[in-house]
């Protein structure tokens, strides 16, 4: 399999990073290396061979379903970039768009 | 301080020869006297005084336990709680954890002198990906200390703690330990709970320890392990004394030398000599010495380098600036403050890493890569299997070489990532692997390596104390002192 050919300004869209151009130019060519490095993968036989999603085997793992008081919110609060009346704010989704809040029982019906 | 040993500290201050707090205060001085010259410490914790009192009368009653008292550092990836945590990125430079992680706990009657340095998130193979500057390697500060643990393994070297935690997810405590002449022990996956510790890699990310010697990494080993209902991968495989076979040494052990190991290309001529030296030096104890084939180890770097960018995307992009950590200051829309966030607060090697992980699960990539980067994983794993039907452990060089300039791989990610060539394999096969100090090479410290098969580390540290005792490590001066 030939390395792939990919935009990187999109891919560092879909990472949700705003790169510099100097940036793209840097991990376009350094990402090009690493996929090359990487493609030799294709070279082993992997038919019939399933892929390890946890190298220990273990699988299922509960644990009793009890509740615990939730007793961080101080300093879960503390450690937010911006909190407001007690509780997360973050930026607009639409910046300059006044939305018509609806009610909230029309919002949460089912 | 130098070279102390928690089994040597616990004897000073159990015969009370010198108090709690005169032992920290030594460490305490020798931290502010050369740390500047080494760079290993991210945060320092001066807000000891409480937990020393209370060692030192638990000592005066005779209740202490093994850690009671003996300070130490953690990899600035281990959430301290009211102690800042900054996963070495400027993302959460500020961050201060609202609780401890597991293994924190369980050093509780231990002191904690500070947070130690590391390659951002993890990410690294020479501490130089650090928003905090790079760690100088204690014998030559003009080179590096190795990554990304290089803050706890200096420290351990440089005697300003007797011991410190790291993480190792494809060498990260091993390969520093090698850098800076000291011991360095990976557990077997899951034997140690990762509760509160940032996550990189979650199928690979293992705790372990930089220690002065094997049998310091042994006692950790006992305090550490064990189950916890809050980290559903740690192994619920009962109380083990991990001490209990290190008195039994190689002799009649079967010890397996890959084949493709010893052919490694681009690894240092001198190095691989002293791998043979060494191997000599184990026959001379009374193993067997088995010659072994592994050949799938060659695909582990593009195995390692397409599962690890793919974990590390999607556990990082919870690094949004909504909830915790620093957040851009901008007055834009919510895309746009994420994306500002993310590129202020992350560095080159974490935005690679996400980069490339986020392409190998996209759609229409994701089974040419990341699935078959897991099948490869299990072709892997399988091969070791096989070989220790025939060997008790593996033997081999921990890196191709010994610790590089400053600089020298920065703009090479590839060569970067060739640093940890040895160490990959047995990560992806979650197998317990514990760096040994093997000498000098052009002035240099290098490490040698044991690995086991999984939940063997009691076998594999016995071995390792027959080796580190009968092959002492060279004990010549820092570059500082």
């Amino acid at each position: 399999m030939s390395t792939p050919v990919y935009n990187i300004h999109e891919l560092a869209q879909f990472a949700k990073f705003a790169l510099t151009p100097n940036e793209e130019h840097l991990f376009r060519e350094n990402i090009q290396c690493i996929l090359a490095e990487v493609e030799k993968l294709h070279d082993v036989d992997t038919t019939g061979i399933l892929g390890t999603h946890i190298v220990t085997g273990l699988h299922t793992i509960t644990r009793a379903d009890h509740a615990h008081p939730a007793t961080l919110r101080t300093e879960l609060l503390a450690a937010m970039p911006c909190a407001r009346h007690d509780f997360l704010e973050v930026p607009p989704f639409f910046k300059g768009k006044k939305e018509k809040s609806a009610p909230l029982s029309a919002a949460h019906s089912v | 301080m130098k070279n102390q040993t928690i089994a040597h500290l616990r004897k000073i201050l159990d015969a009370k020869e010198m108090s709690v707090a005169e032992v920290v205060a030594s460490y305490r001085d020798r931290i502010s006297a050369h740390d500047q010259d080494v760079n290993s410490f991210i945060t320092q914790n001066d807000e000891t005084h409480v937990v020393e009192e209370g060692a030192q009368q638990a000592i005066y009653q005779g209740a202490q336990n093994m850690l009671t008292g003996i300070p130490y550092a953690v990899k600035d990836l281990f959430c301290t709680k009211n102690l800042r945590t900054t996963a070495g990125s400027n993302i959460l430079k500020n961050y201060i954890p609202p609780y401890s992680a597991t293994v924190i706990d369980r050093c509780h009657e231990a002191i904690l002198l500070g947070k130690t340095n590391m390659d951002e998130f993890a990410m690294g193979s020479s501490n130089e990906f650090s928003a905090f500057g790079p760690v100088r390697n204690p014998y030559d500060p003009t080179r590096v200390a190795g990554g990304s643990s290089g803050g706890s393994a200096a420290a351990v070297s440089a005697g300003f703690v007797p011991f410190a935690l790291g993480t190792d997810t494809g060498g990260s405590i091993r390969l520093p330990a090698s850098f800076c002449n000291i011991v360095g022990f990976k557990p077997t996956y899951g034997r140690i709970s990762r509760y509160g510790v940032i996550a990189m890699a979650s199928s690979l990310d293992t705790i372990g320890t930089l220690t002065n010697t094997v049998e310091d990494a042994a006692l950790l080993l006992n305090v550490l392990s064990g189950e916890d209902n809050r980290d559903a991968t740690a192994l619920a495989r009962g109380q083990e004394d991990f001490t209990r076979l290190l008195s039994h040494g190689m002799k009649g052990m079967r010890i397996g030398i890959p084949k493709e190991f010893r052919d490694m290309k681009g690894c240092d001529a001198e190095i691989l000599a002293r791998y043979e030296e060494s191997i000599s030096h184990c026959a001379q104890a009374g193993a067997a010495i088995v010659d072994v084939a592994l050949p799938h180890t060659q695909y582990a770097l593009s195995t390692y380098y397409v599962l690890v960018p793919s974990e590390v995307s999607s556990n990082l992009a919870r690094y949004d600036g909504m909830q915790f950590g620093e957040r851009a200051d901008t007055m834009n829309e919510l895309e746009h403050v994420i994306e500002q966030t993310r590129e202020e607060g992350f560095g080159p090697e974490a935005k690679r890493r996400i980069m490339i992980g986020t392409f190998c699960l996209s759609s229409g990539f994701v089974d040419a890569y990341y699935n078959t980067a897991q099948k490869v994983r299990t072709v892997i794993s399988q091969e070791f299997d096989r070989v220790f039907t025939n060997v008790d452990v593996l033997f081999s060089p921990v890196s191709p070489t010994a610790a590089f300039r400053l600089g020298e791989r920065l703009n090479d990610p590839v060569k970067m990532y060739l640093t940890d060539t040895f160490a990959l394999p047995s990560s992806l096969a979650g197998l317990p692997a514990i760096s040994l100090p093997a000498g000098f090479v052009g002035g240099l410290p290098v490490g040698m390596q044991f690995i086991a098969p999984q939940y063997q580390e009691a076998k594999l540290l016995g071995i390792a104390h027959d080796f580190s005792q009968t092959f002492p490590r060279d004990d010549r001066p820092l570059a500082f002192l």
